[in-house]
């Protein structure tokens, strides 16, 4: 893998390390992923922020900036792969309705607040 | 949000960064003809491969314009045909829109303006569907903007500066925030409001200074070259050209390097020097044509023609702009001058150069 630039700073890291417990909550508790499921999840995720720290506009951003795209990432991703298994009949529609009704936006909002003091979950 | 009939991505085996920089650079050294035929070769669907060569094509940019544009754009045709399942997320629009933006800038700085504007529109279009949009966006918008340079819009120049630049500070981008200040800066130079485009070159040499970036001080040394030199101070003209020189040597930045040898060649025509201004000049030409921008070379044999007009040799004069009207055609060049470069060509024809109708067509090229 692509090691850092090295204006880089390793708040990165924190970054990712912070954020992936709460992406497991939404995974398993909000769009109801199987733990193995969750943890393939973000793994995925890891890699692809890897990535994205060397993208142009990603050598540049804060970490809050890449805080905010890496759960907007998540939770665009988690409940397009569950609508998907859904169309495929890996899952009961049932099931997810009323996680995939909900916009990623607002669910990777709600996610963002949870770093403040006082944040709300979905 | 639209496809949701995505299939879940599993990172494929990772490649080191050694292995990524030898994939790029195999896929660069290769002659267009091979990249052609061996283009499943060349690891193009592996993220980190596509990683390592949108680095070099973005630090190429400046010394190897054509390359960038031919290597971007083969690339971009591969990935937007091939149905390759190692991308995460939302990394296929992401390098869609990334070597669409190289294509695009490759494009811009050798003139072929139509073309730049198909690869930005791609790469915007891309762009919008990433993670991050906005930033991703705005280096579009800054690229959308120096063409609007090159196509003498400068009041348009001179009005976006300002919001661009400000999506590039809050994004902390901070060499991009510079870039827009020097468009703007150069845009108030070639509409005569020369003080304050001194007090804002000047500003951003300190600030280029304070971040270490070799490309806007390459840029802002030449551009404050012609300054002085257009204002007819040649000493000062002359410090920053020794000061600019091992700079630009150094960071290999031929565009800048060959601006330079212009700047100095503008320098010594106002101070009434003439043969040494055209061997400046001859020598910024030599660049320019090594590096493929065809622009340049044709505005630069306008320019020394009219310096030959000026000693008397007309005939000479009269080789350089027939060599220079070929490529505006081409490039389909100086729209806006139509009715002077049509004056040109009939003096041109009865022999007797129309040293108003070619001054007011160069004058078209002169922005750098």
């Amino acid at each position: 893998m692509t090691p850092l630039p090295e204006s880089r700073p390793p708040d990165i890291f924190e970054v990712l390390d912070e954020s992936l417990p709460v992406i497991d909550a939404v995974l398993v508790q909000f769009y109801g992923y199987e733990a193995a499921e969750a943890e393939a999840f973000k793994d995925t995720l890891a890699t692809w922020f890897h990535r994205v720290v060397h993208r142009p506009a990603g050598r540049a951003a804060s970490a809050s900036e890449l805080r905010e795209q890496l759960l907007y990432v998540a939770c665009k991703y988690a409940r397009a792969f569950r609508v998907a298994q859904v169309r495929t009949g890996g899952i009961l529609k049932d099931d997810v309705t009323s996680a995939v009704a909900w916009p990623v936006e607002e669910v990777a909002m709600a996610l963002l607040h949870s770093f403040e003091p006082r944040g709300r979950r979905p | 949000m639209t496809g949701e009939l995505v299939p879940f991505p599993f990172a494929v085996p990772g490649m080191t960064a050694t292995e990524a920089r030898d994939a790029a650079d195999r896929y660069l050294s290769a002659s267009p003809g091979e990249r052609a035929a061996r283009i499943g070769e060349f690891q193009l669907g592996n993220p980190e491969a596509l990683l390592a060569l949108c680095r070099r094509l973005e630090a190429d940019l400046e010394t190897r314009p054509q390359d960038v544009h031919a290597a971007a754009s083969a690339a971009y045709d591969f990935i937007e045909e091939s149905a390759a399942t190692t991308f995460l997320f939302d990394e296929r629009e992401y390098y869609l829109g990334e070597l669409a933006l190289l294509a695009g800038t490759g494009c811009r700085i050798l003139s072929l303006r139509e073309d730049a504007r198909r690869w930005l529109d791609r790469a915007e279009t891309w762009f919008l569907l990433t993670a991050n949009a906005g930033g991703d966006a705005s280096r579009v918008g800054y690229q959308r903007l120096a063409l609007k340079m090159e196509e003498r819009q400068f009041a348009e120049v001179v009005r976006l500066t300002g919001p661009l630049a400000e999506s590039f500070r809050r994004g902390a981008a901070r060499e991009l925030e510079l870039k827009c200040i020097y468009l703007e800066a150069a845009a108030m130079k070639e509409t005569g409001r020369l003080p304050e485009a001194l007090v804002r070159f000047e500003r951003l040499l300190e600030q280029g200074k304070a971040i270490g970036s070799a490309r806007i001080l390459s840029s802002t040394y030449v551009a404050l070259i012609q300054l002085h030199s257009e204002m007819n101070r040649a000493t000062e003209a002359f410090a920053l050209a020794r000061e600019a020189a091992p700079l630009l040597q150094s960071s290999n930045n031929r565009v800048a390097l060959a601006k330079l040898h212009w700047g100095i060649g503008l320098l010594l025509r106002t101070q009434n020097r003439p043969a040494e201004a055209i061997e400046a000049f001859r020598s910024a030409q030599a660049e320019f044509r090594e590096i493929d921008m065809k622009a340049d070379v044709a505005a630069l044999n306008l320019v020394i023609g009219d310096l030959l007009l000026e000693t008397g040799q007309d005939r000479q004069a009269e080789w350089e702009i027939r060599a220079a009207l070929p490529v505006i055609d081409e490039l389909k060049m100086v729209p806006e001058g139509f009715a002077a470069l049509s004056l040109l060509r009939e003096s041109l024809r009865r022999r007797s150069i129309d040293r108003a109708a070619l001054r007011r067509v160069h004058g078209y090229f002169e922005e750098i």
